[in-house]
């Protein structure tokens, strides 16, 4: 194995880098200074643009990383030095006392409850509340508590509270001094504490931060998801938001802009608005609004139009607070110049990004440059590398930048180090003992032909179930169950102790079904699946019933009716226990080569990369010549001269080995899937009609090479087939001499060819074919570009005028300091309005340009030598198209490539093995192509560095003999993991559908929209629910008084059973009437079981998945949604009570509003009394239908 | 009336494609069946298409035996109806378009044994055939311009209503089995695992069944009114589905058989679908 990489710090950004590792094979170190992972981004409510629920996305991520047996995590420590040379570097990690046994912790939470101590949570932005001896939040990874040793008095309380014996008070520090390849450093940002006096912040209450405001919005924060102002706990009904608080402000020492706070203002407004429908105005104060990323200009325009944010181009002098009202008075100019004053309940400041503190020290430690600001340094051209060899740096440690930079820059430092790694050899189990251990394959046992022997293990989870219900009862409940051969209890099933026991009874009492009733699997499901597969069983024969977080814990007050749910939730799980099957993972080989289809600058770096983790790599160029758009660059955004680097990037890849370059080559088709493509290249007509005059030497020979049609065969495939600058239809260009765009214009200068020599004046015109209506979308570079050129232009002759006719200057992140220099140099910032663009008009040897100038609000003209235009960047659809349908992958509006997740998963497609970089996917500059390009290549990395490909465990099954092949399974594949293929099924064609193993992900929804029943689902069968369906409806066996109303819950596993375990562990109470059936996802959900639960003699049926656009699945809610409706409506026509069956989203972060629904619920159906078609029989013990 | 002068260019269609070899078979009508209904007749030679016959009781759906000869070439005599099932085939995947040779024939509606219009065709919408090779046109239809379904009337939200009319059914299955939409191999209701019927064939069974097979061509059904035709008790069979069928058509645009391209209405979406009955929906107060 390869040895171990170090990843520092455990946000988004270091979650990415080290599960990309570990995808990769390489083992991880994962070091966070926090007693949990999951970084800033657990903190926020929403993500822009989407408006994501943060946690429900982020939350599988970070537990999958924890989890993952190739990444060892150490919470509370820092990374002290690292000596020597990669790639044999000792790194040294010092761990602070958690003063809490992680493994004896079972994260319980008795400790919390008992614990006397009560400080600010910094979690919460200190608005919140915690204990002494705490978790920082309820999806705290790992969930273990960890005593806060400033604040904790010693009581001993906690000890005494601990039934598993977890405290340790005596737990001291300890070094590791660990052999490492390379150090990935992830370790994130501050936000500005240099915030204005004249605010207000400390001052006031309700002046907030953005942060704070973020944890005042979430459900799950210290006001459970009710806006209100701190100081009265009123909500509020006007908010105002002062934009650039400690960013673009050079007296604060920080004079970058912040890249992300206008987004997230928008956001955080929009959701404002969302929770108080009736606020009356909520304000953006704003200087330029920096909406350069992908669809963010959509997201601003919805926030206006949709929502009604007003936004006030406008510097906010200084708040005030009125005395008699509370309220906040806020004095600020316009842009005409005329001080207004205006009244608002709230006020948020959108606080920038500042470096760490502790990272500059680190730094200093590591000897590794940081820049003027205190970000850590990496050079423009060979990010994410820092200055000392070995050592990468990512995420907004290394600059301000959003969630989905972040993951891209993560990935390519992950790919960095990888490379670095590419040579070593470390026997792992051997060599660090301490940190991994190889786990022991047993030999499984076949039960498929056993009479089934149901285990059931109830778990006391020391008091946390055992004291609020009667385990003891549901044990001997359980005993009388159908197919039950042994039932027990447990202190905490979890144990280390108790696994033994849970073995030794496997083996005394040949179990082959166990049946754990203990907390949610969510948390527990791999720990006791891994049990199971100790004692020689397929982990699938495991069914959890979760009688902790969705029942003792939500019914603390009635002993009784827990104790009767947990009784009913066993019977449940012993009913689907009956119908578990054996389900394995299918393996898959894989092709270890890779595709790069365009050979530009991020096609190139990430063939290179592939390339230096060792594997063959073919890059399909269009042109004569390798490089693309950065041919024409004379510089980088830095000023750097672009040509060298880029001239090195290109002979690298002509001379390696590893690399075959296919010029003038297209892609003509390509069949296959991840691990298996084949693709045929077809050369074009014209060897060298399109390249450039500066083409590469080298390109004839290539040329030659490719006049044939070629088979490749690869395993995965990069798109990287970039964009260009659209050539303008107005402002005279191509009509008159004097104009030119940027991109021209940088191809003059770098080829040197005086062109500037008797110019006087030059004008830019800014979003000269950008942000209209046939290009609606933001280019991102084109600002910081002209103000680039502006400087090289000023440079070359500060006498020359130079006057950027601008909309809004968007030179976001570090940028935003040549913006000022330029200005200090005499370029003249003129602002146009978004509708009266400058008029132009040939002179005599110049162009006039004349705008309205909003400042003197009258037109003033410009005489331009040179008039330069920052034209769009274009994709070429057509060309696009034909690839996306080749590939199978989606499309944006406007013709660029679209990613399967905008906030987390920015180089991947939905389909596996195909990944996106470059200008293909968005405009973005030529460092963030680069960076983009690596990371495709690590993301590519992670399929072919793997032997074999394996499928999950629960996907879906096609029975051929039920197929019709109409195709419904294939339309609805978010991962295009079933086709319907003409087969020959005895000696006759027929359209069936076939499933490919290896991309299925086991969300079912083509299943539940199969009207033959021809696909079922592992782990969540047909059979499995209806089980579940008909052990609670028919085995009531006890005897109770009077009826009370039995509600079926189908929840989707990743949101709203997240959601429910949430109000368990804020102990929410809610009535206890609700069974939960848990799906993978709402498109799971077949029709059929709303159904069968109704004629079964439910009471009422709640469904709930995930927001839509939340879905774990991608697109699985969507269809549910058109589903229920129709469901719903045929109900109604059946007259069946509209109260009876209730559909909503329920989201990860919401515990309160999955109680709040359980209720209105519960009550509607408690109205209406009892089912009328209720009435079966009751089910004897013992007689239900064996397993076929 | 002109069913005579469409009778005879029927004819005179079916013998030139049988005669051309451009089809093998000719499904039409014939006369023959109980209570003067046509029965389906089958023509394989010109001399045979004289059988064919065409009058206000041709009430059979003849898409269903279209479906039977998917793997020959056939000609199908169809009303508006007969082409929106065989559409619909052809949409999901079941039959070929090159397979079927559409003569579609306007249909001003068609009775039953006592002369009245039938009440599916009374509340037709659809005169004329979406899609056909070629038309054989009724010049006297009267226009009807709104393709809106009507409002049925009758038991719409009545549990106990409900409940009356499923308890004639008799669940002897002949609905399912006349629907073109019903073509799984194995019906939900006849699997034995997984058991979707409860144990006994009671009330619950045939709300299953009612509610699963709307639930199932929900978006799919193409009006002709042979489920409630072959209805031996008399059931209002297709009361769930009409509804059901208007609802798709309100909220998504969509009515079943009219385009052999398009995606099936539930296996589609709209980021922006409306969310009617959901808690916190579109339509929550």
């Amino acid at each position: 194995m390869k040895k171990p990489v170090m990843v520092v710090g455990g946000g988004i950004a270091g979650i990415q880098a080290a599960a990309d590792l570990a995808d990769m094979g390489i083992p991880v170190f994962l070091v966070e200074s926090s007693p949990s992972i999951g970084g800033r981004m657990a903190q926020l409510d929403k993500t822009f643009p989407t408006n994501d629920c943060s946690a429900c996305i982020l939350a599988p991520k970070v537990t999958a990383c924890y989890n993952h047996p190739l990444v060892k995590t150490f919470t509370l420590s820092e990374l002290v030095e690292v000596r020597g040379e990669a790639p044999d570097f000792t790194a040294v990690v010092r761990k602070r006392p958690r003063y809490i046994d992680e493994e004896k912790c079972t994260g319980c939470g008795d400790c919390t409850s008992v614990c006397p101590v009560s400080v600010k949570s910094e979690f919460d932005m200190e608005i919140g509340k915690r204990k002494a001896v705490y978790k920082p939040y309820a999806q705290a990874v790992p969930n273990k508590a960890v005593i806060d040793d400033s604040a904790c008095r010693h009581c001993r309380l906690c000890e005494k509270a601990c039934r598993s014996k977890a405290v340790c008070y005596d737990q001291a520090e300890e070094v590791f001094e660990i052999p490492v390849s390379a150090v990935v450093l992830a370790p994130g940002y501050d936000l500005s504490s240099e915030i204005p006096a004249e605010f207000g912040y400390s001052k006031y209450a309700d002046v907030v931060t953005s942060l704070e405001y973020e944890r005042i919005l979430s459900a799950s924060g210290p006001f459970a998801g009710h806006v209100q102002r701190p100081s009265d706990g009123k909500p509020p009904k006007r908010l105002a938001f002062i934009q650039c608080v400690g960013s673009r402000d050079h007296q604060c020492s920080a004079d970058y802009c912040s890249a992300v706070c206008c987004m997230y203002a928008v956001k955080e407004a929009e959701i404002t608005k969302e929770h108080l429908p009736e606020a009356e105005k909520i304000d953006i104060y704003y200087m330029d609004m920096r909406a350069y990323g992908k669809d963010f200009d959509k997201y601003v325009d919805s926030a206006k139009a949709k929502y009604g944010i007003n936004f006030i181009r406008s510097r906010v002098a200084e708040t005030e607070r009125d005395k008699a009202t509370g309220n906040i008075l806020l004095r600020h100019a316009d842009t005409g110049g005329s001080v207004h004053k205006s009244e608002y309940d709230m006020v948020v400041l959108s606080v920038g990004i500042a470096p760490k503190e502790e990272n500059i020290e680190l730094c200093s430690k590591l000897k590794v440059k940081t820049d003027r600001h205190g970000f850590i340094w990496t050079g423009e051209m060979s990010a994410p590398q820092s200055s000392r060899a070995g050592i990468m740096a990512c995420g907004a440690a290394t600059g301000p930048k959003d969630i989905p930079e972040t993951v891209i820059e993560a990935s390519a430092a992950a790919g960095a180090a990888a490379k670095a790694a590419s040579n070593t050899d470390v026997d792992l189990y051997k060599d660090y003992p301490a940190f991994f251990r190889e786990e022991v394959e047993t030999l499984v046992r076949d039960v498929s032909k056993e009479p089934i022997r149901t285990g059931v293990f109830v778990c006391n989870c020391g008091v946390n179930i055992g004291g609020f219900l009667s385990v003891g009862e549901v044990v001997e409940y359980a005993k009388t169950l159908p197919f039950v051969t042994f039932a027990g209890e447990g202190l905490y099933t979890c144990s280390v102790d108790f696994q033994t026991v849970m073995l030794d009874r496997i083996k005394e009492h040949s179990l082959n079904r166990i049946v754990v009733a203990s907390c949610t699997p969510r948390t527990h499901e791999p720990l006791f699946q891994s049990v199971l597969q100790k004692a020689g069983l397929n982990p699938y024969l495991l069914t959890m019933a979760n009688i902790r977080d969705q029942c003792s814990w939500v019914h603390m007050e009635d002993a009784k009716a827990a104790t009767f749910k947990a009784k009913e939730l066993v019977r449940m799980a012993v009913g689907k226990a009956v119908y578990a099957k054996q389900l394995t993972r299918k393996r898959l080989d894989v092709n270890k080569a890779a595709l790069v289809i365009g050979g530009g600058a991020a096609g190139l770096s990430s063939a290179l990369e592939l390339s230096g983790m060792g594997y063959s790599v073919h890059i399909v160029e269009k042109t004569g010549g390798l490089g693309g758009n950065a041919r024409s660059l004379s510089t980088t955004l830095f000023g750097r001269p672009a040509g060298g680097y880029l001239a090195g990037f290109i002979r690298d890849a002509e001379e390696d080995p590893n690399i075959t370059v296919h010029l003038n080559s297209k892609i003509k088709d390509i069949s296959g899937f991840v691990g298996n493509f084949t693709t045929l290249i077809e050369a074009l007509g014209q060897p060298g009609a399109e390249a450039e005059g500066d083409a590469p030497a080298g390109s004839a020979e290539d040329c030659r090479e490719a006049e044939s049609a070629t088979k490749i065969e690869h395993g995965v495939v990069v798109v990287a087939v970039g964009a260009s600058e659209k050539k303008p239809d107005a402002y005279l260009y191509g009509k008159s001499p004097n104009v030119a765009t940027q991109l021209e214009f940088e191809k003059r200068l770098k080829n040197g060819e005086g062109c500037l020599s008797g110019i006087k004046d030059v004008v830019m015109v800014l979003c000269a074919g950008s942000r209209d209506e046939s290009n609606p979308y933001c280019s991102r570079v084109c600002c910081s570009q002209s103000i680039k050129n502006a400087i090289i232009i000023k440079e070359y002759n500060s006498d020359i005028n130079v006057t950027v006719l601008y909309r809004e200057i968007r030179s976001y992140g570090l940028s935003e300091t040549f913006y000022r220099r330029a200005r200090q140099m005499g370029v003249q910032f003129v602002r146009y309005e978004d509708d009266a663009k400058p008029a132009v008009a040939q002179m005599e040897g110049f162009v006039e340009v004349s705008a309205k100038d909003p400042l003197l609000s009258r037109d003033v003209a410009y005489r331009a030598d040179l008039l330069l235009l920052a034209s769009a960047i274009e994709p070429d659809t057509e060309e696009n198209k034909a690839i996306a349908q080749m590939l199978k992958v989606p499309m944006t509006q406007e013709g660029f490539f679209l990613e399967a997740h905008v906030k987390l998963r920015p180089v991947d497609f939905a389909t596996e093995g195909v990944y996106l970089c470059g200008l293909a996917h968005n405009p973005k500059n030529l460092r963030e192509s680069i960076v983009q390009g690596k990371a495709a290549a690590a993301r590519a990395g992670t399929v072919i560095s793997k032997e074999f490909l394996e499928s999950e465990g629960a996907i879906a099954a096609v029975d051929k003999d039920l197929c019709v092949g109409c195709g419904a399974c294939e339309k609805v594949c978010a991962y295009k993991a079933i086709t319907v293929e003409e087969l020959l099924i005895r000696g006759k064609a027929a359209k069936k559908a076939v499933l490919n193993d290896v991309l299925c992900k086991g969300c079912g929804t083509c299943a539940a929209n199969c009207r033959c029943g021809a696909i079922d689902v592992g782990g969540f069968s047909d059979m499995q629910v209806i089980n579940e369906i008909e052990y609670l409806l028919r085995g009531d066996v006890e005897a109770k008084k009077g009826w009370e109303p039995k509600i079926i819950a189908f929840l989707c596993n990743w949101c709203s059973y997240a959601g429910a375990d949430l109000a368990g562990t804020g102990r929410m109470q809610y009535p206890p009437n609700i069974r939960v059936i848990r799906v993978p996802c709402s498109g799971r959900i077949n029709p059929a079981y709303i159904i069968k639960a109704l004629t079964e003699g439910a009471d009422g049926v709640m469904v709930s998945g995930c927001h839509p656009g939340d879905c774990h699945y991608l697109t699985g809610n969507m269809y549910a949604r058109r589903r229920f409706t129709v469901l719903k409506k045929l109900l109604e026509t059946a007259g069946v009570n509209p109260d009876r069956v209730h559909f909503t989203w329920v989201s990860a972060s919401e515990g309160g509003r999955f109680a709040e629904v359980v209720k209105e619920v519960t009550e509607k159906v408690e109205k209406l009394g009892q089912v009328p078609t209720s009435g079966q029989p009751v089910l004897p013990a013992g007689s239900c239908r064996e397993e076929r | 009336m002109s069913f005579d002068a469409q009778r005879g260019k029927i004819k005179e269609i079916c013998k030139d494609l049988l005669e051309k070899g451009t089809v093998d078979t000719v499904i039409g009508y014939a006369e023959g069946g109980i209570d003067g209904a046509r029965i389906p007749c089958m023509c394989g030679k010109p001399e045979e298409a004289d059988a064919l016959c065409w009058d206000q009781r041709c009430v059979a759906n003849l898409c269903t035996y279209a479906y039977d000869k998917r793997d020959k070439k056939t000609g199908v005599v169809a009303k508006p109806c007969d082409v929106r099932g065989i559409v619909n085939y052809i949409a999901e995947n079941q039959l070929n378009r090159e397979n079927v040779y559409i003569i579609g024939v306007d249909c001003e509606g068609m009775a039953g044994s006592d002369g009245e219009k039938l009440p599916w065709c009374a509340e037709c919408s659809v005169k004329t055939p979406p899609v056909y090779d070629v038309r054989v046109e009724n010049p006297d239809l009267p226009d009807k311009s709104s393709t809106k379904i009507e409002e049925p009337g009758g038991m719409t939200g009545d549990f106990g209503k409900f409940q009356k009319e499923i308890g004639k059914c008799i669940l002897c299955y002949s609905c399912r089995q006349a629907c073109c939409g019903c073509y799984c191999p194995v019906c939900f209701m006849d699997r034995g695992v997984p058991n979707w019927q409860p144990a006994e064939p009671g009330q619950s069974a045939k709300m299953m069944y009612h509610l699963g097979r709307a639930a199932h061509l929900a978006g799919r059904c193409v009006e002709c009114g042979a489920c409630e035709r072959v209805c031996a008790s008399g059931v209002d069979v297709r009361y769930l589905i009409r509804e059901a069928t208007g609802f798709v058509e309100d909220m998504y645009g969509f009515r079943a058989g009219f385009d052999t391209e398009a995606d099936p209405v539930m296996a589609s979406y709209d980021a922006n679908d409306r969310e009617i009955g959901f808690l916190g929906g579109d339509d929550h107060e």
